[in-house]
Order: C-alpha cells, then sequence, then structure tokens
C-alpha cells in the first residue's frame, strides 16, 4: 500500500481564523478518517498563528462534531472544546485537559504555499486499520 | 527577501529597549540588530528607580530577557557610548574608536536631567536622579552620619520619585518647588493639593512656590538653599529633579534637524531629516513636542518597528492618559487635564474627600469632555480616559459622569463598618449577625444555600442586601473571595465587560480581547462576548471575527443533537401557525426524513438535519412564510399564548395579538441567557405566564406584567411587578426591564437567580423601571430601539449571500461526501441509535 504520508487537503484560506474545519483524510482502513483542523490565529505578541489537527470524532460522544467546537487557550495550552459535553483537549497533544478521559489523536500540520496538508504516520494508520 | 540589513540603536534606556522586543516579535530575518549601550548594565525600568532602595535588586528592574535577545543574533554591547554618527558613510564611531556601520540607524538615547543655573550647584552632595549609577552615588553619599535631612529640587513626577529615594534612605526629605503646586504640569491646583496633603501625611514636606536662588555650602558640601524671600531649608544631600532635556547632541553634531527646544524632529513614521536614521522616546520632538514620560515612548517604538517590518502604524500621541503611583499615592491623567488649552467658561464634573485623600475632575467643555484627573482612587479610570473626546448626548456613549467620578468605593454604598455579632440581621426570623458567620465558617458561600442554612431573608426580604454584604465581607475575610472574573482570559465580570464594550465602541472580538482580555480566550468568554455585542446590535452574527466566538449552535444557526446533527425550529409567533404553514413544515420533515415534536413553548421541533441539509431546509421554511426561531442563540425564544378574547369564553384581553405583538418586538434579542415568555387572556393563566421569565396576565382593564420567574430545575413563580397597564405601557416597562437585565445579569444567569441577587429587590427593580432613579430609562429605550430597527431573520440574511453559506459543508475536501450517524426507528420516526458510533 502506498499512502503519501503528507496529504494535501484544502487551501489555508478555507479556514477562517480561531474556527475548524473536518476534513476526510485517507487511511489504513476501508473508510476515510475524519480529521478536524484548526487554525488558530495570532494574538498579539503573546501567540503565533498556529494549524493543528485532531480526531473530529468526539471520543466521548463518539458524534463526527470536535471541527465544530470553540478554541481557545488554558494558560498556553491551545485547546478546542468539544461540542456536544464541553470538554477540552489540547490542540497540541489531543489529550482531555478536564482529567483522566479518553484522547483525540493529534496529527502533524505544515503549509505547502498555499495549501494545507496532513501527515498520517503509519503507527497511526496500523492502529487505525486495527481499531 | 534579499540579505538581512544591517540596524544600528544607540541607547539601551527603555524605549531603546521596547522598540527592540517589538522589532523581533515582527522581524522576519530582514534586519540584523547591534544594540549600542552607554551605561554597564543593559536595560532597566527607570520609572522605579527608587524602589532600589525599597528592597527591589537590580535584577527585579532589568527589563527584557538578554538570553531571549542573543538568542534572536541582538548584538548588545553596553559601556559604549557614542562619539558621533557619519551619515554619509552610515557608521557610528564609539568613544573607544569601534566603528558600526548601518542601513538604519535609531537614535534612542533619551535624556539628561537638567541643572538649573543656580550658583553652589557645584558643592559636593548635589545630585541628578537618572541612572542607577547616580542612585548609588546618593546612596553612598547619604550613607554618612551627618547627612540627616535631604532636599529635592523640582516638584514634579521626577522630583517626588526622587523624594521617595531619599525617603527610603532614612533622610528628612523635602521637596521644593518653584511652581504654585506639585505636578504643576499635569495636576490642577485641587488635585495638587490633595497630593500634597498625601505626601506630607507620609513624612516628606514640601514647599511649593519656591524659587531657589542659591545653594549655600560649608566651603566644601552642601549645607541647604536660599529662596528669593531669604528662606531657608537645610540638608546635607541635595538632588535635581527640575526637568529634562533631550540627549539630542549626536544629531545635532550629525546636522539632523532639531526642535525649538531641542530633541530631534520626527515625522509620525519617527524619522528624522535623514530617512536612513530615526529617533524615538524622550530624544526625539514630535509635532514640536518633547514626551518625558514613557507610554508616548513606547507607542514612537511600536510605530517604528512596524515601519521597518514593512506595516504601517502612524504615530498618534494625543492625550495619552498616565497612571502613576508616586509615594504610594494613585495618580492618573488624561486628555488636557489641566485645562490648558480649553475656554474659561469650562465645566467641572467632581468629587473631593479631603479625608480618603481622594480628588476626582473631569472636564466639560461644549458638552464634549476634554480632560481630568485623578488623585487617590483610579477605579474606573479607564472608562473616563476612554470617553475624551466623545459628545456625552452621543447616544452611544450617554453617561452618567457622575456616576463615572464618583469613586466605587463611595458608589458602592454602605461601606464596610461591622456591627456587633449579636446585631439581628433579619429581624423577620430572629437571626443574628453571629449565626450567619457560623453558617459562613461551615463552608456556605453561596447566597442562595445561606438563605435556605439560616432562615435570614425569607420573610420580608428586606435584609437580603444586608446579607449580601455579609457574606462578601466573610469570604473577603476567610480570602475566598468571590472572585467576578469571567474566565482565565478576561478579569472583569460580565457586566463590566458589558460596559466597556458600550463605552468603548468595541465591534470586534480581537478588539475586546486585545484591550480587555489575555491568552486566546475560551469557550466561556467567546460566547459572552459575542452575546455582549449581538445585544449592542453589532449586525450579523457572524460577519468579521464574531464566527469565531459564536457557540457551536449559534454558528450553524441550529441546535446540535447528541449525535452531531441538528434541530431546526421555526418562530411561531405567539403559537399562532396557519393550516398552510403546518403542512408546509410537514412536507420539509418527510422529504428530509426529519423527527417532529410539539416544544413547550408552542412551536415545531425538526429533527436529524445535517450541517449540509440546514441551508436547504432553511429555504424551504422561508418560502413558506416563516423565520428563525432563534432557538439556538441565548436570546427571546418565545411568547406562548392562550385564545384570549379571540375564542375562550373567559377571556377579557386579545392575548394572541399582544403575545403576537411582544415576540415580533423582541425577536433576535441576544441576552445573558434565553428568554421565555407568555401571554395569558385572563385569570385562568392557561398560558404559565407565572413561570415566564416575563409574562402578562390580563385584566379587565389591562394587563398585570409579572417577572423573573422561572419553571426548570429550580422554579420560582414570577413577581407581579406593575398592574393594570395598557398594551404600549406594558412594552415600554418591558423594553426597560430586558435591557437592564441584558447590562446588569451575569454570564448564563437567567432573570429569575439575577432578580435574588438583586440588590434592593422588587423596590429597587420598580424603581429603575418605572420611577427611572437612576436616568437611564431613556438609554435602555434607545438601546431596544436599535435593536429592533437592526432585526434581520438570520436564515434571511444567510441564504441571501452566498458567502456565508461556506461553512455549511460537513468536509472541506469533499463537499458531496456525508458522515452517516446511526438510525434506528421508534413510534414511526427516525431517532439516533442509543449507542452509535458514526463512520
Amino acid at each position: 500500500m502506498s499512502l503519501k504520508p503528507w496529504q494535501s487537503v484544502c487551501n489555508v484560506d478555507q479556514l477562517e481564523p480561531d474556527r475548524g474545519v473536518a476534513v476526510l483524510v485517507a487511511g489504513g482502513a476501508k473508510k476515510p478518517l475524519m480529521v478536524a483542523l484548526f487554525r488558530l490565529a495570532s494574538a498579539g505578541r503573546e501567540y503565533a498563528e498556529e494549524w493543528l489537527a485532531v480526531d473530529h470524532v468526539d471520543p466521548i460522544a463518539f458524534a463526527p462534531v470536535m471541527a465544530r467546537g470553540l478554541v481557545g487557550s488554558v494558560g498556553s495550552t491551545p485547546v478546542v472544546a468539544s461540542p456536544v459535553n464541553k470538554r477540552r483537549y489540547d490542540l497540541r497533544t489531543g489529550l482531555a485537559v478536564d482529567g483522566d478521559l479518553p484522547a483525540l489523536r493529534s496529527w502533524p500540520v505544515r503549509i505547502v504555499g498555499s495549501r494545507v496538508e496532513i501527515c498520517c504516520s503509519a503507527y497511526a494508520l496500523t492502529e487505525d486499520a486495527l481499531a | 527577501m534579499g540579505l538581512p540589513q544591517r540596524l544600528v540603536v544607540v541607547g539601551n534606556g527603555m524605549v531603546g529597549q521596547r522598540f527592540v522586543e517589538e522589532l523581533l516579535a515582527r522581524n522576519d530575518g530582514q534586519w540584523t540588530v547591534t544594540i549600542l549601550g552607554a551605561e554597564a548594565v543593559p536595560a532597566y525600568d527607570r520609572v522605579a528607580l527608587s524602589s532600589l532602595f525599597d528592597g527591589a535588586t537590580l535584577d527585579d528592574l532589568t527589563l527584557g530577557d538578554p538570553v531571549a535577545m542573543q538568542g534572536a543574533g541582538v548584538d548588545l554591547q553596553l559601556n559604549c557610548a557614542v562619539e558621533c554618527i557619519d551619515r554619509e558613510a552610515r557608521q557610528v564611531v564609539t568613544a573607544d574608536g569601534r566603528q558600526f556601520a548601518y542601513d538604519h540607524l535609531v537614535i534612542a538615547t533619551g535624556s539628561d536631567p537638567f541643572v538649573p543655573p543656580i550658583p553652589g550647584a557645584q558643592a559636593a552632595g548635589c545630585f541628578v536622579y537618572r541612572t542607577v549609577d547616580d542612585l548609588e552615588s546618593i546612596r553612598q553619599w547619604s550613607l554618612a552620619d551627618e547627612v540627616t535631612a535631604g532636599i529635592v529640587i523640582g516638584g514634579g513626577l521626577l522630583g517626588l520619585e526622587a523624594a521617595n529615594a531619599l525617603r527610603n534612605l532614612g533622610v528628612q526629605t523635602h521637596v521644593v518647588e518653584m511652581a504654585d503646586r506639585l505636578m504643576p504640569q499635569q495636576l490642577d491646583a485641587p488635585g495638587a493639593a490633595m497630593l500634597q496633603r498625601t505626601v506630607e501625611e507620609l513624612g516628606v514636606q514640601t514647599h511649593v512656590g519656591f524659587a531657589t536662588t542659591c545653594i549655600e555650602n560649608d566651603g566644601e558640601q552642601v549645607t541647604g538653599i536660599v529662596d528669593a524671600n531669604g528662606a531657608t531649608i537645610s540638608g546635607q544631600v541635595l538632588v535635581f529633579s527640575a526637568g529634562i532635556r533631550p540627549r539630542d547632541h549626536l544629531g545635532e553634531a550629525a546636522g539632523l534637524e532639531l526642535g525649538p527646544r531641542g530633541g530631534i524632529v520626527i515625522d509620525d513614521r519617527c524619522a528624522t531629516t535623514d530617512s536612513a536614521v530615526s529617533a524615538i522616546g524622550e530624544v526625539a520632538c514630535h509635532n514640536a513636542t518633547v514626551h518625558g514620560l514613557v507610554a508616548p515612548g513606547y507607542a514612537m517604538a511600536r510605530t517604528l518597528a512596524a515601519e521597518l517590518t514593512g506595516s504601517e502604524q502612524p504615530l498618534t500621541l494625543s492625550q495619552t492618559p498616565t497612571k502613576l503611583k508616586l509615594l504610594g499615592v494613585d495618580v492618573g491623567t488624561f486628555g488636557d487635564s489641566t485645562d490648558r488649552n480649553q475656554p474659561a467658561d469650562i465645566d467641572h464634573v467632581s468629587f473631593v474627600d479631603p479625608v480618603q485623600g481622594i480628588y476626582r475632575r473631569v472636564s466639560v467643555a461644549d458638552g464634549l469632555v476634554t480632560g481630568g484627573v485623578c488623585v487617590g482612587d483610579l477605579t474606573k479610570f479607564d472608562m473616563l480616559a476612554s470617553i475624551v473626546g466623545q459628545r456625552l448626548d452621543d447616544i452611544t456613549v450617554t453617561v452618567d459622569l457622575g456616576q463615572l467620578v464618583v469613586p466605587d468605593s463611595v458608589a458602592a454604598g454602605s461601606g464596610d463598618f461591622e456591627l456587633p455579632d449579636d446585631a439581628l440581621l433579619c429581624s423577620c426570623n430572629n437571626v443574628t449577625r453571629a449565626d450567619v458567620k457560623s453558617a459562613i465558617a461551615r463552608g456556605v458561600h453561596e447566597l442562595g444555600p445561606l438563605v435556605a442554612c439560616t432562615s435570614a431573608g425569607t420573610g420580608c426580604g428586606g435584609c437580603k442586601p444586608d446579607l449580601q454584604a455579609l457574606l462578601k465581607l466573610e469570604l473577603d475575610r476567610l480570602g475566598v473571595a468571590a472572585d467576578p472574573s469571567l474566565c482565565e482570559h478576561f478579569s472583569f465580570s460580565r457586566q463590566e465587560l458589558f460596559d466597556l464594550v458600550r463605552f468603548h465602541r468595541h465591534r470586534t472580538w480581537n478588539d475586546v480581547l486585545a484591550t480587555h482580555g489575555s491568552g486566546r480566550g475560551c469557550d466561556i468568554c467567546r460566547p459572552a462576548i459575542a452575546s455582549i455585542l449581538a445585544s449592542l446590535a453589532n449586525g450579523y452574527v457572524l460577519d468579521g471575527d464574531q464566527g469565531s466566538i459564536q457557540d457551536t449552535n449559534d454558528h450553524s444557526l441550529a441546535n446540535m443533537q447528541r449525535n452531531g446533527t441538528y434541530s431546526v425550529v421555526p418562530r411561531v409567533p405567539g403559537g399562532e401557525i396557519t393550516p398552510a404553514q403546518l403542512i408546509a413544515l410537514g412536507q420539509i420533515a418527510e422529504d428530509f426524513n426529519l423527527y417532529t415534536k410539539i416544544t413547550g413553548g408552542q412551536r415545531i421541533d425538526l429533527f436529524g438535519a445535517q450541517l449540509h441539509e440546514l441551508p436547504l431546509i432553511w429555504q424551504r421554511v422561508l418560502d413558506a412564510g416563516m423565520e428563525s426561531g432563534h432557538a439556538y442563540g441565548k436570546a427571546l425564544r418565545t411568547v406562548k399564548s392562550c385564545v384570549g378574547t379571540t375564542w375562550c369564553r373567559y377571556g377579557v384581553q386579545d392575548a394572541v395579538s399582544m403575545a403576537i405583538r411582544v415576540e415580533k418586538r423582541y425577536r433576535g434579542l441576544r441576552s445573558p441567557h434565553k428568554l421565555k415568555s407568555a401571554v395569558s387572556g385572563c385569570t385562568r393563566e392557561c398560558a404559565e405566564a407565572q413561570s415566564k421569565d416575563f409574562g402578562l396576565i390580563a385584566t379587565e382593564t389591562g394587563w398585570n406584567l409579572y417577572v423573573c420567574g422561572n419553571g426548570g430545575r429550580t422554579p420560582r413563580h414570577a413577581d407581579l411587578f406593575a398592574t393594570d397597564l395598557t398594551d404600549d405601557q406594558a412594552i415600554q416597562y418591558l423594553d426597560r426591564f430586558l435591557m437592564f437585565y441584558i447590562r446588569t445579569a451575569e454570564r448564563l444567569q437567567r432573570t429569575a437567580p439575577w432578580f435574588e441577587e438583586l440588590d434592593g429587590g422588587l423596590d429597587y427593580l420598580r424603581s429603575v423601571v418605572v420611577d427611572d432613579a437612576l436616568g437611564i430609562a431613556a438609554e435602555l429605550e434607545a438601546d431596544m430601539a436599535r435593536h429592533i430597527d437592526s432585526y434581520q431573520c438570520e436564515w434571511e440574511a444567510t441564504l441571501n449571500k452566498p458567502d456565508r453559506l461556506a461553512h455549511f459543508v460537513e468536509f472541506v475536501n469533499a463537499p458531496d461526501d456525508h458522515s452517516t450517524p446511526v438510525w434506528i426507528t421508534q413510534r414511526d420516526q427516525r431517532v439516533p441509535s442509543p449507542a452509535a458510533v458514526a463512520t
């Protein structure tokens, strides 16, 4: 199977700052992965623009909604709040902020010219295939 | 991008340092930076110098992070005074003969203290007050036993700082000022008098109108001063703080243009007469003025950093508000604080409390706020400063100046004086203050539970404000003060933020966050600010950057359900619906396979729509002559009604018409929480108006108005607010009531708990709404009128502009693919599978 590690998903300008979109990414399984992609706006001198991606499916409600959550920060950690149950996840690691709860997987993102690319590592793909 | 250009900054003071930080934050590799500082230490906070004698170390005062600067490639040369600038060769030469070539040069050499030409000024024991070295010299000198008294010449900002330094050294301190008052540049006479009084109470002796003519000495060392009238003050150490002069000699020698009283002339981009040379801070002269405070210097630093990195941010320095702490006394000035450029017949709104040492004044000329002064209390200072230059009768800034001028400590009323523990707090139930205190000590820290466990306030309710005040007092004492902050990003309550947004006329989230908040915000403050902006009639709720702060439901203009699909609720004003509309809704539900249910608010809820289906469904709803029901927003939901006189044998008023009028008037009104209402056509109350946020019940002659009821988790019967109102009276009171609630409630606080916490209860609410005791009724009505005028159906506004439909796509890279929720069928309708995983 020849999966490209970096997959081009959309144009930079398809994302509003501080809002997410959902994208489909080819995974190891038959069905594509649903990934929530976020573009965090730069804010003052403190924060630079950041592109981050995590699973789109809420790990507790099992609904494909994470991309529609509100973003923000806890301390200096960028987070997204699930729109179903308000639980917050670290956008860099996917870990739950509010205690020992199921986590999201996080995916590397890079900008190439005007395109956004998401990386699905072999490990993550295998895990998905096994799931 | 070409090779990096060489930037040389002469001077490593506060402004030079800030400039480099601002530049590094924007620099994209186009500049390599070299800083040449004359002092032996890196930039430090000069304003706080006197704290070195009060326990602080130089490390505490050091600005910036030397390691980070090094990491960013900044070359910081200390002990490196510049001898001259060679503009032709584009290089500077240092005192030790080194040469630094530049593509762009920034002069930030600041200023020198001005030593007035007074005979005897050269005596030993006379100092200036500018650098760490100056302070060290003053300290060494003052250690000697014979130094018991000290004199500061100059009663301005720096003079008072110097006085603080001497005082901290344990020297009996005198401040002499030639003008008739302290801080003559910033303060008016009463403000200066208040400051003088407080400063004297701290043990610093002040002498105004004292023109020093001679400095006396014993042949070597200073012994005192004499003024024109022959008065003498003795002192063994003397500090000059009689103003500053720009250190512009480098610019002068290099042939740059200087201002009328010195300073290198710069334009709005901080450029000197040589476009390769800029000047910032106290060495610069902008619009014929040299600015001696740090804030204008920082503004120049920002402008120049932007300019050099390709963006424009022209300099505006007028009316920079200034907040200072002098000898522990808060002093704030804004606008034309001394009325220097104002007509003689200017009006003053002022507050004076000599006992507490508070003086606050705002000047008004021709209906325009021109400036003001605060001494001893800076509450609401930012708000005062923000209305400078605004017309007081402007509908968007209508403010009661008196309210702003009175300090919070006074406006809050009773103060914090303490009654004995055995004093009765609630006479209805015989509850003492001691009873309440012990309950609080046991951990009852909220008003509701406190009422429940002590019974205080359950009789006539008159003691509720006292109860609340005591609770606050005790919590403060226990160190668990109820923090009114909205969240970690805003240290304001919602009410304070509402006022700030209103006064500053903010229109964007970024504006609000940058001005009043920190971090990136969160799922608490973003929707709260979104609601405030919307309540102030800010246009389409997803325009500008508002899209990024709307809760999921507001963002998709529909209610998300547990499986990620949405429900659709059209408005059915008063619960009245035509058969054709019913059929249309039924047809839409069938076509999109939507689960259908009648709601508690006499509407129809259609469940199970996917994100991409929402625009298609709403187009059909609009085509059937219906509009958005705002079920997705913290907004007016529904106004229920019974059929009233139209059909009912018992009805005494036309409840349906009134309900429709009320619902259409307030539709779309965003508020701290959802708003529900009902109108009943007679006293049988079939519409259940007494369980709503506001309700009308018909009487023979008009309407009884009920407010602040609630169903839900904590049911509360609404209070009878006013009786036998005409239609128009009821509407007027409702306009005022709703806007007052929107302004003052906390986030997600329904009207019932808001009312429970309102000091003064029903009487107070009546006095505001009916008697206009706060004088804001016209304002509240105007705010409501603006909302009504700007109302638009949000779905119509969305469907009319194709670019607003972009986010109604589930996967941006596969617009035709959709996730497939797992459905089951229950009682002939489609519902989510109880244990579903979407695929």
